[in-house]
């Protein structure tokens, strides 16, 4: 049985690239290369949140505000 | 379109907005693009500014009052803009447009001034394909990867995409230089180089036989550590779509699709919403991963690959989006510039 991969591990993973030079761009492909890494283990409720985030590479209509982001990690 | 640029929209067919605005529009860009290049302007070019101002300030507020007006009449199709320096600049009036391709993207590169047509050669010389040379105040139109001209009118109206939002590269009124480099995109796909006007299917094909693609799976070997690790992500990641995919489909040649819910974009513009897509192939054990964006309209507008057979891929998105395309933009405009223009 694996160890599923929480929210609250992934909050640890990204605080440290959401500081005030946030770039959504940048900051969704460190989830997207969080999430192959992770891929099978993440809880469902967290996914949904990953994949949004991850959407934001793909054009300014997902992009999302830092304090957006904050927001949607519960911080 | 009257002479003091006012704008003139019409719907066409595919419901692409297709706009045609009087003006040089690269003018708000020109202390950035001078900054930017290094350039000092010559004293004619100030005395020419100078003596234009009042009439460029003109152009530039049409301009942006146009901006405002597309974004609100056409807040779904505004990607497909845009337009191109006319006549009512004096520069303009020496000036050309030249459609080319390189490197996979589709540019239109205008240059104005004495030797306009020198560096334009020069472009058109070296690009992948040249789809032609227009004069300013023709008129072009495309039918397929056909461009054809009518003399009559007013403006060049090319569904050019415009960079005057953010960055855009480029001078106006410097003798020869490059002044614009614009993107073709309709529905976010190029009106006129046919490699990039593709299906979906095609579109993902592409980009899985793309050189950057095909280099990251060269580099893994059948008995190497990292084989065995993406072979297990593979095996999770087609666990992970099974266990939530909203809707599956069975394709014609036994290939399974698995889509996970529709993801509605937060921001208006040309894109709705987004899906991540699993396909896996029972035959061959081919598993391939990737997310797909949709137009207003429902239709695939790009597509970004994230994973072939457990490996993560690293490329870019087909068509590009703005960001890439202004990121090749800038080198294109690093080479021309290198190029001694």
């Amino acid at each position: 049985m694996s160890i599923k991969y929480t929210k609250k591990m992934f909050i640890e993973d990204v605080l440290p690239i959401l500081g005030e030079d946030y770039d959504p761009v940048f900051f969704a492909k460190c989830v997207n290369n969080i999430f192959f890494k992770q891929q099978g283990y993440i809880a469902l409720e967290l996914r949904d949140l990953m994949l949004d985030l991850m959407l934001m590479e793909d054009g300014p209509e997902f992009e999302m505000t830092r304090n957006e982001v904050l927001s949607a990690l519960g911080c | 379109m009257d002479a003091a640029g006012k704008a003139e929209t019409k719907e066409l067919q595919q419901g692409v907005a297709k706009v045609t605005v009087l003006g040089n529009l690269e003018l708000s860009a020109e202390s950035f693009a001078d900054a930017a290049f290094g350039w000092t302007p010559s004293d004619d070019v100030n005395a020419w500014r100078q003596s234009n101002r009042a009439e460029r300030n003109k152009l530039i507020g049409s301009y942006h009052a146009w901006q405002a007006q597309m974004r609100a009449n056409f807040p779904k199709t505004y990607q497909v803009s845009n337009a191109i320096a006319q006549g009512a600049a004096p520069a303009a009036q020496i000036s050309k447009l030249a459609l080319v391709t390189i490197a996979g993207v589709s540019l239109a590169i205008e240059s104005g001034g004495a030797f306009t047509g020198v560096a334009l050669d020069m472009i058109l010389a070296s690009a992948d394909e040249s789809i032609g040379m227009f004069a300013i105040g023709e008129s072009a139109s495309i039918s397929g990867a056909t461009v054809t001209r009518a003399a009559a009118a007013a403006a060049v109206d090319l569904s050019i995409r415009d960079l005057a939002d953010s960055a855009k590269p480029g001078v106006s009124s410097t003798t020869g230089s490059v002044s614009k480099v614009g993107f073709f995109a309709r529905s976010g796909r190029s009106e006129l180089a046919p490699s990039m006007n593709l299906t979906p299917e095609e579109e993902l094909a592409e980009a899985i036989s793309s050189p950057e693609v095909t280099r990251q799976l060269d580099s893994i070997s059948v008995n190497s550590p990292n084989a065995r690790e993406a072979l297990n992500l593979k095996l999770r990641a087609l666990s992970d779509a099974q266990s939530s995919a909203e809707k599956v489909i069975e394709l014609s040649n036994g290939k399974i699709r698995f889509y996970d819910k529709f993801r509605p974009a937060r921001n208006p513009g040309p894109t709705s919403g987004a899906r991540f897509v699993t396909e896996f192939s029972p035959e061959t054990g081919e598993l391939v991963q990737w997310n797909e964006n949709y137009d207003n309209l429902g239709s695939v507008n790009r597509v970004r690959l994230k994973n072939i057979n457990g490996m993560q891929i690293n490329s870019p998105h087909f068509p590009p989006t703005a960001k890439e395309l202004l990121s090749a933009a800038q080198q294109v405009n690093s080479y021309t510039l290198g190029g001694g223009l």
